[in-house]
């Protein structure tokens, strides 16, 4: 798959291998705002999204050279970011650290990137609405809304057919167009 | 009756996967349908709801790259090696060599290595001239045995742990090895091959055999000692011809990652260019580096480079096609042609890829005149590859500056002399810190000379403690002064102010109730900075008791409370949770800021010690970054009588003003720790100045007496100047003072009688000079007044000195006032202050050796050898 500048995944990750650090970077811009979605439909907080997006691509990059076929490096990034977001959760769940309890007592809530026109109030509740549909759904939905990309490029990036990427996205608007009525957001 | 399209048809509508008749004809339906639309219309607001700015996908990217810029020029790489010493014998054990280059069998190190012998010390690996590693310092760790195993094992990560072995190595050190680069080129690449593992061998061993020395000559692993010398900058030499160097300067060759072959002059080659060479004149071309074979050079025509290559051979005119084309043989002596000019240049395009030549940059030399340079350390490797990286480390430190280092310093301004007539009063607020010492030591210790702002001249004098006599009956503190001749400045005389907190022992103590307030964003993963961190507060925390209770909050993305507050007679729990602590994500101070002092406040003790240690690298990216702000908060909060200590730590983004303002606002001290032992001392040897405050708001005003004193100049305290009138003002705030705390001020004098060395002003139209008072007759030359606060009060107390100079010369001098002396010279000296007068590096020195005394940590010692230091530096 080749990005808007041209250069395959395959010649960057050789480079990369190669020694140039530097022309990760092209990845990093490449793929960032899908693994970014996938880690905001995992995470739900921007702020936690963006480090583990953080995490996953200098673990990708540490173990580029294990990568088996340079075209699937979006979705293979995906799996490692998956793996992480597992990871830190079981580590949060260890007993004394508390930061899961603070959270839930409401320091440092996440402020929303509330875009100009929403209420912050309409902003939580749409989110809210949204991180209530299940899983499925709405990894596809939030992907699609965090970043423009075709179905075919979403279905390589999960690893699904296109069809069910068109499944999932329909089945999660009805259900969030169902939710907003509930809510009388609309 | 309507059909309203499906779901699915919309779903694929908003996403633009219909055709365009079909998409037409869903628009025409919204057009007459009223509820579609709102629900077309409402899935489109979610998804711009859900669209994150710009700037997080931004940030994402910067913090991505930024952390593997840093892994490629600091210390950060994983821990992969180790080196054990038992009895007079090293082990090492290293991660797998690569492509067949082994250092020793199975073993190679790199960049960033840290060797961990099992003494407590530790060593950490970095570049050095020519590609090649070198041990760049030793660390004590101390008896910190039960850290190390924890830090072991998450070493292997980077590498894979199947080929680790141990390696065993006696501490001889055979340096003979002939070090011959073969030219002839068909071979040559497999010479450098044998030719670097070689070279690697003896450097490993000189590692080794040159910890082991340290331990056997100091019994201990010195204390943050560089092993280096010198000699940096000829690798070869020092394996070739003076073995007995190689104790001193031990290198370690670099057996980095992935490229199948390295040049000898260490750029690291990988991806072979293929294609014939051309063949340029130099006037066509200019060199990215020094011209030699194997430097990068690239076409000068017009501003952008129309291509850039790699010299494969570079031929002196009328000697072409000449036998033996390469030019530079082994490194230093070099059978090239002198005649400047006429040089003819083989090349091979590298593309457009941006090269970083042997240590210069393009933008460096991008139109300046090439200089060719036979004596440079390059050779060539006979064939052309894309270079990777190869600068010496000062070159490094030059990229830094311009990419990746951020730290930011105040300008600072050396006070004036100022005429005693026009201005009797000299009023500052006392500064406790000692940061900037320990910081410019950094700077110094690392070979760099350090950013005038990182000096402040108190703050060197105030890091050494001075053995002013206790104070006596209810006083919070001494007042002691001293005048003496200046040791600078012949004619003048240096006055020294010395304040010396109340003892309060340990146990005396009262109860405290602190709160850690550490940063675990991912730029505090260098072992210099959290784990560094982890174990200075477990210093502290292995000395409370009972009485005191501890919290922990953290901050990165998200602020957390890692610790509730818990009493220290529980001190397990504690540790482990500092254990516990890793890094990782971006940082957010100011909300930890605020959490730390909620739990401050819950745990609030009245009459005891209520403090948060703030222990950063001084970032604060995400949030409020605001200083205004935070300082405010710092402020108020420092008013309830919860005070804010700041630790320092780590390198390439220390944010200094901001911290030593932090401190200050919230009547704390600011230390730098770039060591366990400098942990060891703010949090164990000084841990009751810290803690404990038994003064605040402390200022002193110095009145002089214009019979004995034409002008005065107080040295340092630039950015603690107070007005006359907020001496007397109690709503003014000014610097703390901890129990054992001293805190010295140097006025330099100019007597009565002497031109004052300022540029004086007219005399008065309206104003006839004041009239002396009786008791300028006094002979006395100043008076010191003081005014505090008791550390919950909030009016202030006023202790005033008369002082008189008895004419005493240099040599009649206490020990500390000398070495007082000889710390403001060597800050003035490397600040290059308008006032150093006769001050040099070697006057610094004298000073210090005969103001040595005592030195029960061998914290004047370590002074002298920077100062040895920094002569080579500087090269005076």
């Amino acid at each position: 798959m080749n990005g808007v500048d041209g250069k395959s995944n395959e010649a960057i990750i050789r480079s990369v291998l190669g020694g140039d650090a530097e022309a990760y970077g092209r990845l990093v811009e490449r793929y960032r705002g899908r693994l970014f979605g996938l880690a905001f439909h995992l995470c739900g907080d921007y702020d936690a999204a963006g480090d583990l997006t953080q995490e996953a691509l200098i673990a990708a990059y540490d173990s580029l050279d294990r990568i088996r076929d340079p075209k699937s490096f979006p979705s293979w990034a995906a799996s490692i970011l998956r793996n992480k977001f597992r990871n830190q959760k079981r580590k949060r769940q260890a007993p004394t650290v508390s930061l899961d309890q603070m959270m839930e007592a409401g320091f440092d809530p996440p402020a929303p990137d509330c875009p100009p026109g929403f209420s912050d109030e309409q902003c939580r509740q749409v989110m809210q609405c949204v991180q209530s549909l299940p899983e499925k759904p709405r990894e596809a939905l939030i992907l699609r809304y965090v970043e423009d990309l075709s179905y075919k490029e979403m279905a390589a990036f999960l690893g699904v057919p296109v069809t069910t990427v068109t499944m999932r996205l329909a089945h999660a608007r009805r259900s969030l167009i169902q939710k907003a009525k509930e809510d009388g957001l609309l | 009756m309507i059909f309203h399209p499906s779901i699915e048809k919309m779903s694929r509508y908003l996403d633009g996967e219909l055709s365009p008749r079909q998409s037409s004809r869903f628009e025409a339906h919204l057009q007459k349908c009223p509820a579609c639309q709102a629900n077309t219309r409402f899935l489109k607001s979610a998804g711009e709801l859900h669209r994150p700015d710009e700037k997080r996908l931004d940030a994402v990217t910067e913090n991505v790259m930024s952390r593997l810029a840093e892994r490629q020029w600091s210390s950060e790489a994983p821990v992969v090696g180790q080196i054990h010493s038992v009895s007079g014998i090293v082990l090492l054990r290293c991660g797998p060599a690569e492509e067949g280059i082994e250092a020793f069998p199975g073993c190679a190190l790199r960049e960033g290595d840290r060797l961990e012998p099992i003494h407590g010390a530790s060593a950490v690996v970095e570049w050095a001239a020519g590609g090649r590693l070198r041990v760049k310092e030793v660390v004590d760790l101390g008896p910190g045995a039960e850290a190390l195993p924890a830090r072991n094992q998450r070493a292997p990560k980077a590498w894979s742990p199947r080929k680790r072995r141990l390696a065993l190595i006696g501490a001889t050190t055979a340096v003979g090895a002939v070090l011959a680069v073969s030219i002839h080129l068909p071979n040559v690449q497999e010479a450098i091959t044998r030719d670097r593992v070689v070279r690697a061998r003896v450097d490993q061993r000189s590692v080794a055999s040159a910890l082991e020395g340290l331990y056997v000559d100091n019994s201990t692993y010195s204390v943050a000692r560089t092993v280096n010398s010198a000699t940096v900058n000829s690798p070869v030499t020092v394996v070739q011809k003076t073995p007995a160097a190689s104790a001193e300067a031990a290198y370690v060759t670099d057996l980095s990652k992935a490229p199948p072959i390295l040049s000898t002059d260490g750029s690291r080659f990988a991806e072979p260019i293929t294609g014939p060479p051309q063949r340029h004149s130099l006037d066509g071309l200019k060199a990215l580096g020094d011209l030699s074979s194997g430097a990068a050079v690239a076409s000068s025509s017009g501003k952008t480079p129309r291509w850039k290559g790699r010299a494969v051979r570079i031929e002196g005119k009328g000697e072409t096609g000449a036998a033996g084309d390469v030019i530079i043989a082994d490194g230093r002596s070099a059978s090239a042609p002198t005649v400047d000019g006429n040089y003819f240049v083989h090349v091979r395009d590298l593309g457009t890829k941006e090269l970083i030549a042997d240590g210069s940059s393009w933008e460096r030399k991008q139109f300046g005149p090439y200089t060719y340079d036979p004596t440079n350390g390059t050779t060539s490797c006979g064939d052309v590859w894309r270079v990777k990286v190869g600068s010496p480390p000062e070159d490094v430190h030059r990229r830094q500056t311009g990419a990746f280092i951020t730290e930011a310093y105040d300008r600072i301004v050396d006070n004036p002399f100022l005429d005693v007539r026009e201005n009797p009063l000299s009023t500052f607020s006392i500064d406790v810190d000692t940061a900037s010492y320990a910081n410019v030591r950094r700077f110094l210790n690392q070979g760099r000379r350090p950013p005038k702002g990182a000096v402040r001249i108190e703050e060197f004098i105030n890091y050494f403690t001075y053995d002013y006599p206790a104070p006596e009956g209810d006083e919070p503190f001494s007042v002691n002064v001293e005048i003496n001749d200046c040791p600078w400045n012949d004619a003048h005389r240096l006055a020294r102010i010395g304040l010396k907190g109340k003892e309060i022992p340990w146990d005396d103590r009262p109860a405290s109730n602190l709160v850690f307030l550490l940063d675990v964003s991912g730029s505090m993963k260098p072992a210099n900075k959290l784990p560094l961190v982890k174990e200075s507060m477990k210093l502290l925390v292995k000395n409370l008791t009972e009485n005191d209770s501890v919290a922990i909050v953290v901050y990165a993305g998200a602020s957390g409370l890692v610790l509730p507050p818990t009493s220290c007679d529980d001190r397990r729990a504690v540790l482990e949770s500092l254990d516990r602590l890793k890094s990782g994500g971006s940082t957010n101070g100011g909300q930890g800021i605020e959490l730390a002092y909620k739990m401050a406040a819950d745990g609030f003790i009245k009459g005891g010690v209520n403090r948060v240690i703030l222990a950063t690298d001084g970032d604060f990216n995400v949030g409020v970054t605001d200083q205004g702000a935070l300082t405010r908060l710092i402020e108020e909060k420092a008013k309830t009588g919860v005070f804010l200590s700041v630790l320092g730590f780590g390198e390439g983004n220390l944010k200094d003003s901001t911290m030593e303002k932090l401190a200050d606002k919230g009547n704390g001290n600011y230390a730098y720790i770039d060591t366990l032992a400098e942990g060891r001392k703010a949090l164990v040897e000084q841990i009751s100045g810290t803690l404990i405050a038994i003064a605040k708001d402390v200022k002193i005003q110095v009145e002089f007496n214009p019979a004995e004193v034409a002008a005065y100049r107080l040295i340092g305290y630039a950015n603690r100047l107070l007005a006359k009138e907020d001496f007397n003002d109690d709503t003014k705030d000014a610097g703390e003072i901890g129990a054992g705390h001293s805190v010295t001020a140097l006025y330099e004098i100019v007597p009565a009688g002497q031109e004052a060395p300022t540029p004086g002003v007219d005399p008065l139209k309206y104003q006839k000079p004041k009239a002396l008072t009786d008791a300028s007759d006094s002979g006395e030359d100043l008076t010191v007044k003081l005014r505090y606060k008791a550390p919950d009060g909030e009016k202030s107390k006023l202790l005033e000195f008369p002082v008189k100079d008895n004419g005493a010369g240099l040599d009649k001098a206490s020990t500390d006032f000398r070495f007082a002396a000889a710390a403001a010279s060597f800050g003035m000296v490397l600040r290059d202050s308008p006032h150093k007068g006769d001050a040099t590096l070697k006057s610094v020195r004298r000073l210090a050796k005969k103001g040595k005394g005592a030195d029960p940590h061998g914290y004047r010692k370590e002074f002298l050898a920077l100062v040895e230091k920094t002569r080579e530096i500087l090269g005076e």
